[in-house]
This record gives structure tokens, C-alpha cells and sequence, in this order.
């Protein structure tokens, strides 16, 4: 366990350095983007190799708990950003918003309780996978979505003007912005599926409303909801930011809220 | 006419019924309506919204993936409306040994749905339940189930995989416990009882249940003592025995033994295991989730279309 905790505190502080050196090059009109990559890369192997030395250990992977849920997030949603970083050079500016935003995940779990788990019955399929894979990409595309829109609402403020000269004109974010919340919209979507065939084997039911499902499709119903009035009035880039904003605190109050208070049938306990 | 068409067409009446659908939701979480009653608006505007659309929106029409997504989305909306009209979902407990000949109970079930066939036949065969820390861990249930012309086939119920028969399917619940079983003689009647105790574990200190004897007005309390279980196997306790009380009298009884009462003979069997199992009845099923797929692939065929077409990148204003 000491191993695992090691290789998680490198791959975090590996990303702190990432993030810190976006921050700092920002302010210093300077562009080291390959070494922020690398950092990056690096935080993701030392991390993922945390995640598999635990994964060894017990058995199962990092689905039950407050902890390992944080850690996979934390892998997979810095996974989406390093690979939007890397394919698209033009947004790179962003990781000074999404890093930080990281860091907040980041500090959560050197905070909660760091215990050995026991892998529900009902989660040993290959549908939870299928699940959380889509959950994943999922709220990466609302992260990447989420960097976009403060971006423009700082510049829509009169905030860091010169810091975010390098990027795209708001007009571009806020189509990018846009693209990246209706991916999350599809794989929403794909995640409700999954999520509905894995609870028809396991419980005999493929939709009960329980808290997560009922949250889950709030979150549904508002990227609907986004894109139907993206589509209907035009709206200012204020505006538009402002909405991916508030989708984003809901589906991530859904993630990483509902699970450890809502009913103990999907909380997987027998 | 037309003006109303257009209207109901239209994506302001999208965004109404998505606002409708929201509302319905968030009354979910805050009241105890029924999720029918909560949600029938909007989905009833939805569909209709969607039906209008599709002949006369020519954004839709002209793109055969947009098209083909809003014919998936309001086929989905009639699935779910003829899914709650014909659907079951209940309840059965069953001892080893012991045949199902119809569900424990009903939770909920559609206006539409037929009686449980009568030739849905299966018998229950053994039991394994893994235990860790008092949790459930792996549960494997053997039934022998027989079709339309009697032949018995064997098959394994897992925590991941119900047992399907005639569309109902049976997924193994939470449930679970002991069942000890008796013989009652009286002259010349003998009837079995299998009575089964409150489930386990969260009933674990309170193994006690009632059962009505046969051709009497007398209830027979009974409670199961024992030491012993494993930590790693939820097996009858090697060391057990029943108290039993009818009227005043009280009697202690250990598997095999029997008492004479008032009426009668009653001897204690022995202790066997039985299971829940969740009832689920949806024919609609395989065909919701055909129309989901395909309003997802009609949808990210759309939105590449879209992107291919249209770079994110725009000119400085």
C-alpha cells in the first residue's frame, strides 16, 4: 500500500508541476507546451501505475469507493485533456483553467479515507466497464467544455486579457465549446445505456428512479435542454459559457455526490 | 390548422417539453408521485412535438440521419408508454426443493399485463452463497425448469445473469435465509409445511416466523437457535435447533425429532436454505434498446456530418 500511495503522490505532484508550468508560462509569454505534454504523460504513467498496483492487490478495480472513484476520475479525465492538448495545439492555453480545476479533485482525495474494498457481486460484468468507460469520456468532453467557457467569460469580464491573447477569438471557443458538450451529450447517453443493460441483469430492473438514476437523467435532460436552446434563440458567449458552467457542477455533483448518499441498490451492496 | 402544426412542430414546443420533463423529474426527487403521473406530460408533448416534426420540419427532412433520429426518439416514447401498459415487476422466495407455481407478490404491473402463465414451471435446486465481513459475495442458484411438453433442462443462475423463462426474467435479489421445514399428521391427513424465516443478515437476531397448521385453528411460533455460521459460506449451521410454541406450550426440537400435540403429530425435517428472486416482466426491452442504439448512431452520424462540414475555427470579427 505504501508503493501505491508513493506512485499516486509522484503522479500528482507531476501534474501540480504540469499545471504550474502552463500557469507561469501564460504570465511569461513563454511556450514549453511539449514539456507541459510530457509532465503530463508522466503524471498519467506514475498514476495509472498507483491505480494498477492497487487493482493487483484487491482484485478489482477502482469502482467502489469515495477514493478510487476520485483517483480513476482524476486518470481519465487529465487522459481526455492530455489527448485535447496534444490534437488540438490552438486551446492549449486552457490547461491554466482545467488544471486548477484539477487540483480541487486533486486535494479531495488526500483527504478521504484510503481503505481496502470489497468488489460488490453485481459489479463483476464486463457492463461496468462498458459504463464507466462512456461515464469517463463523458465528463471529460463536459471538462474540456468547462475550460473553454471560462475562458470566455473571463474574457468576456475584461479579465486576463493579455494572458489569454493566444487564444482563439470567443466566437471559435464558444463553437468548440459547444461540439464538446454535444459529445458529451452522445456519451451521456451511451453511459444511461450501458448503465440500464448492467442494472437489468444485475437487479432484474433496467430503470428504477433511484437518486443516481434520477440525477443522471437531470443531467440528460439539461444537455438536452442546452442544445435545443443553442438551437433555438442565439444567445450571447456569455450566456452559452454560463450554461456549460452550471451542466458541469450538476454532472459532477451527480458523479461524485449522489453515489455516497443515495440507496444502497446502486451503491452495488448486497 | 397549419398555423397549429407549426407550432407544435416548432423547437420552442421542444423546449417546453423538455422544461415539462424536467419539472416531472425534479418532482421525482422532492414528492411521491408516481413516475407515470409526473412524466406523462411532457413525454405526451414530446411525442407529439416529435410526431409534427418529422413530416413537416425541413431542417429534419432534409438530413436522412437527423431524420432517422427523431423517428428513433419517438418510437422510444411509444416503447416506454407500451412498456408500463404490459409490464410486471414482483417477487418470489424459494426453498430448495421447492416449485414455483406463481409469484410471492406483485409490486407493480401494467394495465395490459396477462396473468403469470400457469406453465411457467420451474423447480429450485441447490444453493452457494459467498460470504465476506457479513456481505454476500458470489450467489450461484441451480433450478430445473420445464417446457411446453414437460422436458426438464437444468440451468445456473449468477448474480450477472438471470434466468429467463417464457419472458419473465429471475434475477437473484438481496433476500435469503433459512427454512425449516416440518410434517404435520393428523389421523390420516400429513401436510407439509416449509416456513421461511425473516431474511438475512439484517434479520439475523430475529429468526422467528409463524405458521398456520393444517385443518386447525392453532399458529405454531417458531425460532431458529444456533452457533456457528461459517464466515465464508452461508450453509445450514452444523449446530441448531427450534423452539417452538403452540398455545402455552413450548417445545424445543432438533432435526429429525418430533412432539405430539393436541391434534397432532409435528416433526421437525429439518433446516433448509432458501432465495429471493426479483420478477421482471418487459417484452419491450430488446426493442428500446435497438431504437436507443439507433438514435445514437443516427445522431453522431448527424453531428460528424456537421463537424466535416463546419470547422470550430472562425474568422477574427
Amino acid at each position: 500500500m505504501e508503493t501505491e500511495s508513493f506512485f499516486l503522490w509522484a503522479g500528482l505532484v507531476t501534474y501540480v508541476i504540469a499545471g504550474s508550468l502552463a500557469i507561469v508560462a501564460l504570465i511569461f509569454n513563454k511556450r514549453p507546451e511539449r514539456v507541459i505534454l510530457t509532465l503530463l504523460l508522466v503524471g498519467l504513467v506514475l498514476h495509472g501505475y498507483s491505480i494498477g498496483l492497487r487493482w493487483d492487490r484487491l482484485g478489482h478495480g477502482p469502482f467502489t469507493d469515495m477514493y478510487e472513484i476520485l483517483s480513476s476520475n482524476i486518470w481519465s479525465l487529465l487522459m481526455v485533456f492530455a489527448i485535447a492538448y496534444w490534437r488540438i495545439p490552438l486551446i492549449r492555453p486552457v490547461a491554466v483553467i482545467v488544471l486548477p480545476v484539477m487540483y480541487i479533485m486533486m486535494a479531495w482525495i488526500l483527504m478521504v479515507p484510503h481503505q481496502d474494498t470489497l468488489l460488490p457481486p453485481t459489479y463483476n460484468t464486463i457492463w461496468l466497464y462498458v459504463h464507466i468507460g462512456f461515464g469517463k469520456i463523458f465528463l471529460g468532453s463536459l471538462l474540456m467544455a468547462l475550460g473553454l467557457a471560462i475562458c470566455v467569460l473571463l474574457r468576456e469580464m475584461g479579465t486576463a486579457q493579455q494572458l489569454l491573447q493566444r487564444l482563439p477569438n470567443n466566437g471559435s471557443l464558444d463553437e468548440l465549446a459547444y461540439r464538446f458538450v454535444m459529445l458529451a451529450l452522445v456519451f451521456d447517453s451511451l453511459m444511461l445505456i450501458a448503465g440500464g443493460i448492467w442494472a437489468q441483469d444485475a437487479w432484474g430492473r433496467y430503470w428504477a428512479w433511484d437518486p443516481l438514476e434520477t440525477w443522471s437523467f437531470v443531467t440528460w435532460v439539461l444537455l438536452a435542454l442546452v442544445v435545443h436552446v443553442r438551437l433555438t434563440f442565439k444567445l450571447s458567449y456569455w450566456t452559452n459559457a454560463l450554461i456549460v458552467v452550471v451542466v458541469f457542477i450538476i454532472s459532477f455533483m451527480t458523479f461524485f455526490g449522489i453515489p455516497f448518499i443515495s440507496t444502497l441498490p446502486h451503491k452495488g451492496v448486497v | 390548422m397549419h398555423w397549429f402544426l407549426g407550432i407544435l412542430a416548432s423547437l420552442r414546443t421542444t423546449l417546453v417539453a423538455l422544461l415539462l420533463l424536467m419539472l416531472g423529474v425534479l418532482l421525482l426527487l422532492s414528492t411521491s408521485m408516481a413516475p407515470t403521473t409526473a412524466l406523462a406530460p411532457a413525454i405526451t408533448l414530446l411525442a407529439l412535438n416529435l410526431l409534427v416534426a418529422i413530416f413537416k420540419a425541413d431542417k429534419i427532412r432534409r438530413s436522412t440521419a437527423l431524420l432517422i433520429f427523431h423517428i428513433a426518439l419517438l418510437a422510444i416514447i411509444l416503447l416506454v408508454i407500451t412498456s408500463r401498459m404490459t409490464y410486471l415487476k414482483g417477487w418470489v422466495e424459494l426453498a430448495e426443493g421447492e416449485g414455483f407455481f406463481g409469484l410471492t407478490g406483485i409490486l407493480h404491473h401494467g394495465l395490459l399485463h396477462p396473468n403469470v402463465s400457469s406453465e411457467l414451471r420451474f423447480i429450485q435446486g441447490d444453493m452457494e452463497f459467498g460470504v465476506f465481513k457479513g456481505k454476500r459475495t458470489r450467489t450461484h442458484s441451480w433450478v430445473t425448469w420445464y417446457d411446453a411438453s414437460g422436458k426438464p433442462s437444468k440451468a445456473l443462475i449468477k448474480d450477472q445473469t438471470p434466468f429467463t423463462l417464457r419472458g419473465y426474467q429471475f434475477s437473484i435479489s438481496r433476500n435469503y435465509g433459512f427454512a425449516p421445514q416440518f410434517i404435520w399428521r393428523s389421523g390420516d391427513n400429513i401436510a407439509q409445511g416449509l416456513i421461511k424465516l425473516p431474511s438475512l443478515p439484517f434479520n439475523l437476531h430475529d429468526q422467528a416466523q409463524t405458521w398456520s397448521i393444517p385443518g386447525t385453528n392453532a399458529e405454531l411460533w417458531t425460532q431458529l437457535q444456533y452457533t456457528g455460521l461459517s464466515d465464508t459460506r452461508f450453509n445450514v449451521p452444523e449446530d441448531h435447533h427450534l423452539v417452538i410454541r403452540v398455545g402455552e406450550a413450548r417445545h424445543e426440537l432438533r432435526p429429525g425429532e418430533s412432539v405430539d400435540l393436541p391434534t397432532g403429530k409435528l416433526t421437525y425435517r429439518g433446516l433448509k436454505r432458501w432465495i429471493g428472486y426479483d420478477v421482471f416482466y418487459d417484452w419491450t426491452i430488446p426493442w428500446l434498446l435497438g431504437s436507443c442504439l439507433t438514435a445514437l448512431i443516427s445522431l453522431g452520424t448527424f453531428l460528424y456530418q456537421k463537424i466535416v462540414v463546419k470547422p470550430w475555427l472562425q474568422p477574427d470579427k
